[in-house]
């Protein structure tokens, strides 16, 4: 699943976004451990694991944030919508649409909490999750169509 | 009093029993099948109480190739793989659920090594699962469904309308509050295709139901929501423990693969539904050569629907957000692309599951006609009109090229067209059963996927449909492909199973994949072997060959 601002602009985003940024975001995507259990071994050959995870082209970093990118913003942050921010060359703009700078802390922020066209990911988003999708924003910022990431599984190369 | 000779006699006997009961292994334990298809390594699996267990997936990976093969254990808890080639493995149980995982690293096999057996402990006690992530990652879309709280109504909801894109792990992994699940479904039921590029008014569903399934799911998957146990489906057993699958890497992620077509020589070709990539798979090796689809005009999503290799081995392919046909001829690597007159927006999709019929024309039905259509021209050379239906989601031709058929799209039925007298029959199939994409069998009847869990055949004879619900709950279809012997093969999407269906016993047979998700949007069969060997591709990334061993 996506998400997505259904019409134009995030107007007024930031703004919401940095009203909730005091409060500490927790992602609750992970089903909760039952108590007295042992928690199975991860065998991240499972591919859905992986894909669950978002792990299946890097375990961290600008790499893993493109695959989140991909599952949680390109549907509305690509090439082709209309209406909806571009977010490649985010951090050369002034400011972000919404009236504020452009920061890796308003950029989070806006991740977490979300804004009246987008759904907050602070349920949804870990802490790692977050860091790795603004990196992936920080550095590169678009999905190219032209070059999907190669899969580090294949090795008839 | 016994004689001496009565004592040999017993003695014999003695040591004959202790070596039968003791020191011979178990002759069912070692034996190898004799199956042509097997011969390879083989072992035990059992539970840590020295139970046998059935309908495990034992699986190893080639270090060499990362070509995944997986065998399912029997009632005695035996496995046996086909003839691998030599060198390291991992050895692994695919999809363990209620065991704790099992890996092991470094396998050296040459030939047809017994391996040591495999003992798995369960996770609980219980017959629910605690939901784990490590658990939530390994259930099927059904399994969530199974587990999660709801109204049928509103399970319903999701299943015909959530059904084709992706897999339910996708939603059901996540926690929204009710204003992010509203972002999220309208996105979703108002976007075009699968990119959801161009919004569209109405949606796919009434907005009272829309609203009713994101109250739904923030229930359920909302920020508060108390995770379920987990429900799974039986293990495989007898019929369906007797199947080999192979799965094979991709080089690209993020391809949205969408089918997968053969060509004379076994290799199988693969379109990426959302990139520019197409691919050639030899399944001898696991190598894949990639052909870059030449670019796109801006502003168009690029990515390939359909895909059909034709008896010169030509490749052909449409581009449903491009609206473009394109044609590679292999040995010169050249593409050429006919535009395709459809009105539709770009970056809508323009209907592209076609059909070539023996002498090289397309066919679809839409604009309330079946079309034949100059494959180098792209202009109609030929139209029924419908009555009825305006035209269909998938679209076939028969073997000898009489009839086409295809599921009525967005209808519940089938359009069925005699090429041969111009007559054009349009039955009903069941409320939500939505027949899609689908083909002829030997005979003649058409038989087609559909999204409500249903496979749906017109008797040719009878022209008549006949239906039949798929056995586990919550899965979807969105093909079906006959094979030389009239079986119908199909993914069950959601259900994380593979199917065939015999038509004379009106039996399924299910398998069960490595992988939870069976999203596949094309089958294609290589009628050359026996018992006939099956390929199809994931949507998430990888091809999958199925070789059923009877």
């Amino acid at each position: 699943m996506t998400f997505c601002p259904t019409n134009a602009f995030l107007a007024g985003a930031l703004t919401i976004a940095l009203a909730f940024c005091a409060t500490p975001a927790f992602a609750q995507s992970m089903p909760t451990p039952p108590e007295g259990t042992r928690a199975p071994m991860k065998d991240y050959n499972q591919r859905s694991l992986e894909i669950y995870e978002f792990r299946k082209a890097a375990k961290s970093g600008p790499e893993r944030g493109q695959e989140i990118y991909y599952f949680k913003c390109w549907f509305c942050h690509n090439a082709f919508t209309q209406g909806i921010p571009k977010l490649n060359g985010i951090y050369q703009r002034p400011a972000l649409v919404t009236g504020g700078p452009v920061t890796d802390d308003s950029i989070k922020n806006l991740i977490r909490n979300g804004t009246p066209n987008m759904p907050a990911y602070k349920y949804t988003l870990n802490e790692d999750d977050v860091n790795d999708l603004a990196s992936f924003i920080k550095e590169k910022g678009f999905w190219d169509d032209d070059a999907p990431p190669l899969n580090p599984r294949y090795i008839v190369r | 009093m016994a004689n001496r000779s009565e004592h040999r006699a017993l003695a014999l006997i003695s040591f004959l029993v202790f070596a039968v009961a003791f020191v011979l292994p178990p002759p069912l334990a070692q034996a190898q099948s004799g199956h042509p298809l097997l011969g390879g390594a083989r072992g035990v699996v059992k539970s840590n109480r020295g139970e046998p267990l059935e309908g495990i997936m034992v699986q190893v990976i080639s270090q060499k190739s990362a070509v995944r093969t997986t065998v399912y254990s029997n009632v005695d808890g035996q496995y046996e793989f086909p003839k691998l080639d030599a060198g390291t493995y991992t050895l692994r149980i695919a999809r363990p659920l209620e065991f704790h995982p099992f890996v092991k690293e470094g396998v050296q096999i040459s030939g047809a090594p017994q391996l040591e057996d495999i003992t798995l402990s369960r996770i609980t006690t219980s017959e629910l699962l605690p939901p784990f992530p490590e658990i939530a990652a390994q259930l099927t879309g059904s399994e969530w469904l199974l587990s999660l709280s709801g109204a049928a109504d509103e399970k319903k909801l999701l299943t015909t309308y959530c059904n084709w894109c992706h897999s339910y792990q996708q939603i059901f992994r996540n926690r929204y509050d009710e204003h992010g699940w509203t972002q999220i479904i309208n996105r979703m039921t108002h976007g075009a295709g699968s990119p959801l590029i161009n919004l569209r008014t109405p949606g796919r569903l009434p907005a009272a139901d829309q609203a009713r399934l994101v109250k739904w799911l923030a229930t359920v998957r909302g920020p508060e929501a108390k995770d379920p146990a987990f429900v799974t489906l039986p293990r495989p057993r007898g019929r369906q423990t007797r199947v080999i699958m192979t799965e094979y890497e991709l080089p690209r992620l993020e391809l949205a693969t969408h089918d997968v077509a053969g060509d004379s020589k076994g290799h199988i070709w693969y379109s990426p539904h959302r990139a520019s990539y197409i691919g050639r798979l030899d399944p001898k090796t696991g190598a894949v050569k990639e052909y870059r689809v030449p670019p796109v005009p801006e502003g168009v999503l690029p990515g390939t629907h359909w895909i059909h290799v034709d008896k010169n081995d030509i490749v052909w392919g449409s581009e449903n957000w491009a609206h473009s046909i394109w044609r590679l001829d292999p040995k010169t690597e050249e593409f050429t692309r006919i535009p395709w007159k459809v009105t539709t927006p770009k970056n809508s999709p323009m209907g592209g599951n076609y059909a070539l019929d023996p002498e090289g024309n397309i066919w679809r039905a839409r604009d309330k006609a079946v079309s034949k259509i100059g494959a180098l021209t792209g202009d109609i050379m030929l139209r029924y009109p419908t009555k009825k239906f305006p035209g269909t989601y998938g679209s076939a031709v028969s073997k000898d090229g009489r009839y086409f058929g295809g599921g009525a799209w967005p209808n519940d039925g089938v359009i069925v067209a005699d090429l041969q007298t111009g007559e054009v029959m349009e039955p009903d199939s069941s409320p939500t059963s939505g027949p899609a994409r689908g083909e002829f069998d030997p005979f003649n009847n058409y038989w087609s996927g559909g999204r409500g869990g249903m496979l749906v055949k017109f008797d040719i004879n009878k022209k008549r449909i006949f239906e039949y619900h798929l056995p586990t709950p919550y899965a979807s279809m969105y093909s079906a492909y006959a094979d030389k012997n009239g079986e119908v093969w199909a993914g069950e999407m959601h259900s994380g199973r593979y199917f065939r269906f015999d038509p004379k016993t009106e039996q399924f047979t299910e398998y069960v994949l490595p992988e939870p998700y069976g999203i596949d949007r094309e089958t294609w069969i290589d009628n050359s072997t026996n018992p006939v060997t099956v390929y199809y591709v994931d949507h998430d990334g990888w091809i999958v060959r199925i070789q059923p061993l009877d």
